[in-house]
């Protein structure tokens, strides 16, 4: 048995009958922090909603692999066993959870009511204080009376993670929770994941397009594109010498990668969308290392050394410190 | 002529009579050919500030001068209008959703330079190749087109009436940073190839380091600091400016190659 709190090893799933995610692998320790990067359409968001049982709400299905949490294995458990877990072993904050709460209710309705279900034992209205209080809201009494239209984008963001933190959880699967707020609130919040770690050794799973976040709290980052893992490895070291192409034009890309008005890397076409997967490497169409091998054969998930791995058949003008094959 | 294209002074905004200023005591001046970026978050008043340069919002007092000349009260086809030009942040929610992309710069051509359908057209087809759409994707309507299509049919409308500002309200924000990378070289180009001068409205510190040459930090509707982009973000002096800039996040990794 491995000693990850969470393993997903070659997940492939189906919407309606189309592959949208396919041999998709991933660990997380206890304590661990890791990062999901790719663009919009690379799987990161699906990833989340199989690993939280959502899939049958948008009519999708696994159809290979697994999911392993706590040494239970997600993906053979009926519903009823799946929502234990879910909202209490495993908080989610899903996408736009801006928008996400209950629009007639008091903040503080919705998290008692959250507090009650997931955490029966609890004295309900202190538990409600101490979970803003976690999540660093000045004056929760205040909060607790108030409706979601009251608050704030950044104030309602934070109570979508109380909530999400009401059962708590030993993971919790933040999908792009910092998107739409401003530098200075991303930045709280960020801190207050950071303090959830330090204070209960809490896992988190951060689904983000921002480089830059991931740079700053995740131990691990694991690069998606075209529905499955194209790299993997210890962030500083996979931002500092990425060895897949792709994840060497995302960092490329970054405004913050090159000195004012030099050209930023681009990656020509559009992303992979499912359906129209090609044959060999998902990326082949948009990669500029391109060759024939690519083209025929998917190239899988191999590890390297420094514990890393990537799945590219290798490209010229890496970077001299990236990882070789074992 | 001199090349001051816009000048804002000791300007004030405010959306209705009596409300609060949303903006009070703002300077600037752009000149042909610069950069100047509007940094700010939410509230801060930058948009309204944009709203200002591009005349859709009269200042309650100063004055809001293009090419010497205010907005308020100028004829709708006032030549002078064709200076300046808006880039919004949601292209989606800016385009007219029954027109295909070669039609909706056509239209432009059309009012701005009285050209007959046919000769906009081909103006149209010309300008939206200078953003990089050509083929048989400049005669998709704007749901069958990328985020990132999207925002270069907005930049090809605005450029469509020979404009000599841009002026961009976060015109990456919603974008992956793949295709954002594809906007901000675009407007790279933009500026070396017309010479166009671009105020750039953003939050995000590492776009308006990499696209300008003088920024505005606002906050609470006011500038609390201005001056060249390189020093304002090496060498902040306001609390706020550090703050910001201590608040972007991946930092050790910046201008790393």
């Amino acid at each position: 048995m491995t000693t990850d709190l969470l393993s997903i090893d070659g997940l492939g799933v189906e919407i309606a009958g189309l592959p949208v995610l396919s041999d998709v692998s991933l660990a997380l320790p206890s304590h661990g922090v890791l990062g999901l990067v790719g663009e919009t359409g690379s799987g990161k968001s699906l990833t989340c909603r199989a690993l939280m049982g959502l899939l049958p709400r948008i009519g999708g299905r696994v159809v290979a692999g697994s999911i392993n949490f706590a040494g239970n294995t997600l993906t053979e458990m009926d519903e009823r066993g799946w929502s234990r877990v879910r909202g209490g072993q495993i908080g989610f904050v899903p996408q736009a959870s801006l928008n996400a709460l209950d629009p007639v209710m008091t903040v503080g309705s919705q998290l008692r009511e959250s507090v009650k279900h997931l955490d029966p034992g609890a004295e309900v209205n202190a538990r409600s204080t101490e979970l803003l209080e976690l999540v660093r809201l000045p004056d929760p009494q205040g909060v607790l009376r108030r409706y979601p239209h009251e608050l704030s984008g950044g104030m309602r963001q934070r109570v979508m993670i109380a909530l999400a933190l009401a059962g708590r959880p030993r993971l919790l699967v933040a999908d792009e929770p910092t998107t739409a707020l401003d530098v200075t609130v991303q930045k709280a919040i960020l801190e207050v994941f950071a303090d959830l770690r330090a204070a209960s050794g809490m896992s988190l799973l951060l689904v983000t397009h921002d480089l830059g976040v991931v740079a700053d709290v995740a131990d691990t980052i694991v690069v998606m594109y075209g529905g499955t893992v194209v790299e993997v490895g210890n962030t500083t070291q996979v931002m500092s010498a990425p060895a897949h192409p792709y994840t060497a034009a995302l960092l490329g890309a970054r405004p913050a990668s090159r000195a004012p008005g030099e050209r930023l890397v681009t990656i020509p076409g559009v992303p992979a969308v499912p359906g129209q997967w090609p044959t060999g490497c998902r990326f082949v169409p948009r990669c500029t290392h391109a060759q024939d091998v690519c083209r025929i054969e998917q190239p899988v998930l191999l590890p390297l050394t420094g514990d890393r791995s990537s799945a590219c058949h290798g490209w010229p003008g890496q970077s001299e410190e990236a990882p070789t094959h074992v | 002529m001199s090349d001051l294209l816009l000048e804002v002074t000791d300007a004030e905004f405010r959306y209705a009579k009596g409300s609060a200023p949303a903006a009070t005591g703002i300077n600037l001046e752009v000149r042909a050919g610069e950069a100047v970026g509007i940094v700010g978050e939410s509230g801060s008043g930058k948009t309204t500030v944009g709203r200002g340069l591009v005349g859709s919002l009269h200042p309650s007092a100063g004055a809001v001068l293009v090419q010497g000349r205010p907005w308020k009260g100028m004829r709708r086809r006032d030549p002078v209008r064709r200076v300046v030009q808006m880039v919004f942040q949601d292209p989606y929610a800016s385009l007219n959703p029954m027109l295909s992309a070669q039609a909706t710069v056509a239209e432009v051509v059309r009012v701005w330079d009285g050209a007959k359908a046919d000769v906009a057209t081909v103006r149209a087809e010309e300008i939206l190749a200078e953003v990089g759409l050509s083929g048989e994707v400049i005669r998709r309507r704007p749901a069958g087109l990328s985020g990132g299509q999207r925002q270069r049919v907005g930049i090809a409308r605005a450029l469509a009436c020979g404009p000599q500002v841009l002026v961009a309200d976060e015109p990456t924000s919603a974008l992956d940073v793949s295709v954002q990378a594809n906007v901000l070289n675009l407007m790279l180009d933009l500026r070396a190839r017309r010479g166009l001068a671009i105020v750039l409205i953003s939050h995000d510190l590492a776009v308006v380091d990499y696209l300008t040459d003088r920024a505005l930090v606002m906050l609470n509707g006011k500038v609390v600091e201005q001056g060249d982009t390189r020093t304002l973000l090496q060498h902040p002096s306001h609390e706020y400016t550090k703050t910001l800039i201590g608040s972007i996040p991946g930092k050790p990794l910046a201008f790393s190659p």
